[in-house]
C-alpha cells in the first residue's frame, strides 16, 4: 500500500515539477481580481462513489461528479479565504464560516495548521500557489444519494517574506464535508501543513 | 501521514529543480543564505463522543443460511460492546449462545432464539433483561455478511493466541494470521475442538471483533477516506439501527481508544441441562454485568479468572 501511495505521490509530484518548469515557475491557480488573487481553484482529480447501498458505484458516477463540483466550491473558497486572499490574511472568519458545528470552533484554535496563520499580515508580504489538487470520494446514503465526502487536498503556494526570504508551504489533508441547508460544509479534517524555507536570491549583480 | 511526509519531501524536491530550473534560465548568481526553519505541523478533528455517559452496542451473529433472513436464525453470537469516551476504554463481553434466560417474548429457554421469537429488538430486550444495560445500538449480521466484510476489507489480520483445527479442517496456527472471509468466520464458528467449547468460541469471536477495530483504526489513521469504505461495507452486510452520523461519530471515536484498552471477556456460567439440552446458567446478578454496565469498561485486572476460558 505505501509503495503505492509513494509511486502515486512520486508521479504527482513529478506533474507538480514538469508545470512548474514548463510554465517557467507559475502555475495560475488565481485569476481575476485587482492583485490577481480573486479567485483560487483546486484541480479536480479522481471522484468516487463510494455507496453504502449494493447500487455499482459506475452507476452513481454522475451524481459524484455533481456533488464533487459542489465539494470543489467550499475547498476553493476555503484555501483562498485561509491562504490566497491577502484581505483575509490574520482574520479567518469567513473561512471558518465553511466550517460546520463544533469543527467550526475548533478550526479557530488550529488556525496556524489550516490557514496562513494569524501573523500571516506580519509574516508574509506575497503567496501565490503553485499547485493545488482534489480527490473526493463520496459516501451515498440508502437512497443512493450523496450525504457525506473526503476531500483529499493536497495544496502547494510559493510565500514571500516580508525579509525578502521565499517559504514553500505545504498543506496537505482530508477534509470531511457534508450538505447543510443545501451546501457542502467542513466537519472534520485531518491537516498537515508544512512550510519549507527556501533562500534569499540576491540581487543580481550585487557582490556576495 | 506517511504519505503527506512523502509529498511534502517530493514538494520540496519539485520546488529545488524548479528553483535550480529558473536560476539555470536565468543565469543569475545566487547567494544561499539559510532562513529560518517554520516547521510542520498537525491539526485534526472529528466529531467524537464525549463524556462520561458510556455507550452500548449490542452486537450479534445469526446463524441463518444462505437465503433466510437474518432474523429467523439462531444468534449464535452474541457480545456486548461498551464503549467510555471519557476514560477511553471500551469492552467487549461474550454471552454464551446457550445461556439459559427469561426470553423477552415469552418463556425461558436458551438465549440464542430471542432472535428468531422476537426479531432484533426481542433479542435486545433479552439481553437487557439480562444484563440491566440500555442498549443503544444493534448491529447484526450473518454468515454470508461476514464473510463478504471480511473479503472486501482484503481479509482481516489477526493475532491467534494458540493454534488449533476449525470445523472444516483448517489450520488456525498460533501467531500473527492474515484471514479471508471464509476463514474468519470458521474460526468464529469453530466450538469442538476448543478446550471450553463455546466460552472459546465466544473469545474468539471477540478477538475477531478486537482485530477488525485496530485493522480499521490503523487504515483511518493512515488514510481518514478509509472510514467511507468501512461504513460501506459494513452498512451493505449489516443489519443495523446505528444512523449514518452515529457511524461518523464513533469512527472518529476510534481515533481516540487504543487497541491496547480494548478488553474482550466471556459471561462464563456453569453447564447444566434443561429439556435434555446443554445450557448454561448464569450466575444472577452477573459480576461481569454488573461492571460494564457502571461506567462501560471492565478494567484488566477486574476481569474475573474464569472470564477469560482460554487464558
Amino acid at each position: 500500500m505505501r509503495r503505492r501511495v509513494a509511486v502515486a505521490v512520486g508521479g504527482l509530484a513529478m506533474v507538480v515539477i514538469a508545470a512548474i518548469l514548463l510554465s517557467g515557475g507559475k502555475v495560475p491557480l488565481t485569476d481575476g481580481g485587482p492583485n490577481g488573487q480573486g479567485e483560487f481553484s483546486f484541480r479536480l482529480g479522481k471522484v468516487q462513489a463510494t455507496p453504502i447501498t449494493r447500487t455499482p458505484p459506475s452507476e452513481l458516477h454522475d451524481a459524484a461528479r455533481e456533488a464533487g463540483a459542489d465539494i470543489k466550491e467550499t475547498m476553493d473558497e476555503f484555501y483562498f479565504r485561509a491562504f490566497v486572499d491577502q484581505g483575509s490574511w490574520g482574520d479567518y472568519e469567513a473561512a471558518f464560516e465553511l466550517f460546520d458545528g463544533r469543527a467550526a470552533t475548533r478550526a479557530g484554535s488550529d488556525q496556524d495548521v489550516l490557514t496562513l496563520g494569524p501573523t500571516a499580515n506580519d509574516d508574509f508580504e506575497l503567496l501565490e500557489p503553485t499547485s493545488g489538487t482534489l480527490t473526493i470520494s463520496v459516501l451515498t446514503d440508502g437512497k443512493d444519494a450523496p450525504v457525506s465526502a473526503v476531500a483529499d487536498v493536497q495544496f502547494l503556494a510559493d510565500a514571500t517574506g516580508k525579509d525578502g526570504s521565499s517559504t514553500q508551504i505545504v498543506s496537505v489533508g482530508s477534509f470531511f464535508l457534508r450538505q447543510v441547508d443545501g451546501a457542502w460544509r467542513i466537519f472534520a479534517y485531518d491537516v498537515d501543513r508544512e512550510d519549507v524555507p527556501g533562500e534569499v536570491l540576491a540581487p543580481s549583480g550585487s557582490p556576495s | 501521514m506517511r504519505r503527506r511526509r512523502l509529498f511534502a519531501a517530493f514538494a520540496t524536491l519539485a520546488a529545488g529543480v524548479s528553483g535550480l530550473g529558473v536560476a539555470t534560465l536565468q543565469a543569475t548568481p545566487a547567494a544561499s543564505v539559510p532562513l529560518m526553519q517554520i516547521g510542520d505541523a498537525h491539526a485534526e478533528y472529528g466529531p467524537s463522543l464525549a463524556g462520561s455517559k458510556p455507550i452500548f452496542i449490542l452486537i450479534l451473529g445469526s446463524d441463518s443460511r444462505p437465503g433466510t433472513a437474518l432474523e429467523d436464525g439462531l444468534c449464535d453470537s452474541i457480545h456486548i460492546l461498551g464503549i467510555n469516551p471519557e476514560t477511553k476504554r471500551a469492552t467487549l463481553v461474550g454471552i454464551p449462545r446457550d445461556s439459559y434466560v427469561p426470553i423477552a417474548s415469552g418463556g425461558t429457554n436458551r438465549i440464542n432464539v430471542a432472535l428468531s421469537q422476537g426479531g432484533p429488538q426481542g433479542m435486545v430486550a433479552t439481553v437487557e433483561n439480562l444484563t440491566g444495560i440500555t442498549f443503544d445500538y444493534y448491529l447484526l449480521t450473518g454468515f454470508t455478511g461476514m464473510t463478504q466484510i471480511f473479503d472486501a476489507l482484503g481479509g482481516l489480520r489477526i493475532d491467534i493466541p494458540y493454534s488449533f483445527e476449525g470445523f472444516e479442517n483448517t489450520d488456525f496456527t498460533e501467531g500473527r494470521s492474515t484471514m479471508t472471509g471464509a476463514e474468519a468466520l470458521e474460526y468464529s464458528r469453530t466450538r469442538k475442538s476448543l478446550s471450553h467449547g463455546d466460552f472459546d468460541r465466544s473469545m474468539n469471536q471477540g478477538r475477531v471483533l478486537l482485530a477488525a477495530f485496530a485493522q480499521f483504526r490503523a487504515e483511518f489513521r493512515k488514510d481518514p477516506a478509509a472510514l467511507f469504505h468501512w461504513i460501506a461495507v459494513g452498512m451493505r452486510n449489516v443489519s443495523t439501527d446505528l444512523p449514518l452520523n452515529e457511524l461518523f461519530t464513533l469512527g472518529f471515536t476510534s481515533w481516540k481508544i487504543r487497541p491496547a484498552r480494548l478488553t474482550n471477556l466471556v459471561a462464563v456460567g456453569s453447564i447444566g441441562t434443561a429439556g435434555g439440552a446443554s445450557i448454561v446458567n448464569l450466575p444472577s446478578p452477573h459480576p461481569v454485568f454488573q461492571d460494564i454496565a457502571a461506567d462501560g469498561f471492565i478494567l484488566p485486572e477486574d476481569i474475573p479468572a474464569d472470564a477469560a476460558p482460554d487464558g
